[in-house]
């Protein structure tokens, strides 16, 4: 894979990653109300 | 060679992001319980009836979708699970009952199984030349944990900023991408390639399944990917509420699941890796002992914040690494000719893991009011999983040793 390709696709996961995981830091207590109210119902592995 | 190269970087690049968005999506369920609920005016039952029909879907799916792909090429399986998928999402949308969230979570189930990882992992390990294939397992396994670690806070904005239904018709437009990108992979690899990794072409699905159930090492296999199941069930429904109840601000428990999820991208490939400078089932018989430690420390070393986000990145590197491994053995066994089939066996054998680990946990809890018993029951399982993995072994069977090495 040539390796100006390869960099434009590291970055875009990099970058998809480091929001994801601001998103997290940001959000994440009301994610996890959200998720452990269904987590007690479901076996939503 | 160079042009088959490159042709495997894109069915790579494409058979992960497959993967990213199947398991992506599926994870981000339990954030619709609350507002659909609230909206349709239904009981959570029917909801978690819905969400359990959907994980039973994509289990009992998974062997069927792998065989089909297996027997008739992964094309038509990976576009009836993307069309599924989306209907299902559409269906969910549209809901106006119970009745419309019960079929969306069977249809849902469905599609992640026909577009899911046993038609995605044969496709590419028909597709690797024997020296890139454990690699290639690897990157695309990656994609999963890609997925799983960037949907949820995506979708979370989704639903806040357009309302559920809308994100829902969002959900089924990513999941709609599949399907292109599924006939490209499906198109790159027809499935008698098989024949130039030195497979025999000629095996009939009945064969080949007769031949993996008598196979000692497969048997082995199978029974250990349960043990895979139930640790990350267990972890991924109770760590949270474990660290509430020590006494911890729910914020660690948030920050834990982030190092979960970012650990898990770069442990599936290490420890995919691994499985070239190795052998695959020394590998897994250190992850499952490695998890069976982060479990004696949970029990036994006092819990600081640290100490909690350490064993959160120990965790999550050794969270799906299980995948390339596995895959990569039942490769080594029988070459690649049907392995969308039998890994859709073993897989089956993880959600049966998976679904006593989050089951056991909560009964646990109830009766104990602790989650000691259900660390106890992973340490014990990890043990198991040792035992079963090293006894493994990591030869071709009788059959394709007398054909030509699989790997």
């Amino acid at each position: 894979m040539p390796l100006h390709l390869r960099i434009a696709i590291l970055s875009g996961i990099g970058l998809l990653c480091a929001g994801a995981a601001y998103l997290m830091l940001a959000r994440g207590n009301v994610m996890l109300i959200d998720l452990s109210a269904a987590a007690a119902r479901l076996l939503c592995l | 060679m160079q042009k088959r190269v490159d042709v495997l970087w894109l069915i790579i690049l494409a058979a992960g992001t497959i993967l990213a968005i199947n398991m992506g999506i599926r994870q981000t369920f339990g954030l619709y319980l609350k507002p659909v609920t609230q909206d349709l005016h239904v009981s959570r039952e029917v909801f978690a009836l819905s969400i359990a029909l959907l994980n039973l879907m994509w289990g009992v799916g998974s062997p069927f979708a792998g065989a089909l792909s297996d027997k008739f090429g992964a094309l038509w399986v990976m576009l009836v699970g993307a069309a599924l998928y989306v209907a299902g999402l559409v269906i969910m949308a549209t809901s106006s009952g119970e009745s419309g969230l019960v079929i969306s979570g069977i249809l849902i189930g469905l599609g992640v199984a026909g577009s899911g990882i046993s038609a995605v992992l044969g496709v590419v390990g028909r597709a690797a030349p024997p020296e890139k294939r454990q690699m290639a397992l690897s990157l695309t396994s990656m994609g999963s944990a890609i997925g799983q670690f960037v949907a949820l806070p995506y979708a979370h904005v989704l639903i806040d900023g357009t309302g559920w239904a809308m994100s829902l018709f969002v959900l089924a437009v990513t999941a709609a991408v599949m399907a292109p990108l599924g006939v490209a992979l499906a198109r790159s690899v027809p499935p008698t390639s098989a024949a130039v990794a030195g497979a025999s072409p000629e095996q009939r699905m009945g064969a080949a399944l007769s031949e993996a159930l008598r196979h000692p090492s497969f048997l082995l296999l199978t029974a250990g990917f349960f043990v895979c199941g139930f640790q990350l069930a267990a972890i991924g429904v109770h760590l949270p509420a474990f660290l509430t109840d020590q006494g911890f601000d729910a914020s660690l428990g948030v920050i834990a699941l982030t190092v979960v999820g970012l650990m898990n991208i770069a442990g599936t490939y290490y420890c995919g890796r691994a499985g070239e400078i190795m052998p695959k089932r020394i590998v897994l018989t250190l992850i499952y002992l490695g998890r069976g430690l982060v479990f004696v420390a949970l029990l036994y070393v006092p819990l600081t914040e640290t100490r909690v986000i350490a064993y959160a990145a120990l965790l999550g590197f050794l969270w799906l690494g299980t995948v390339p491994l596995t895959s990569g053995l039942i490769v080594t066994f029988f070459g690649p000719r049907w392995l969308s089939t039998l890994y859709g066996i073993v897989f089956l054998s993880h959600q049966i893991g998976s679904f006593l680990g989050a089951w056991l946990g909560g009964w646990f809890y109830d009766q104990y009011h602790s989650y000691n018993m259900l660390w106890w029951a992973s340490i014990g399982v990890s043990l198991m999983a040792a035992v079963l993995h090293l006894p493994i072994r990591e030869t071709p069977s009788p059959r394709l040793a007398g054909l030509a090495p699989a790997e």
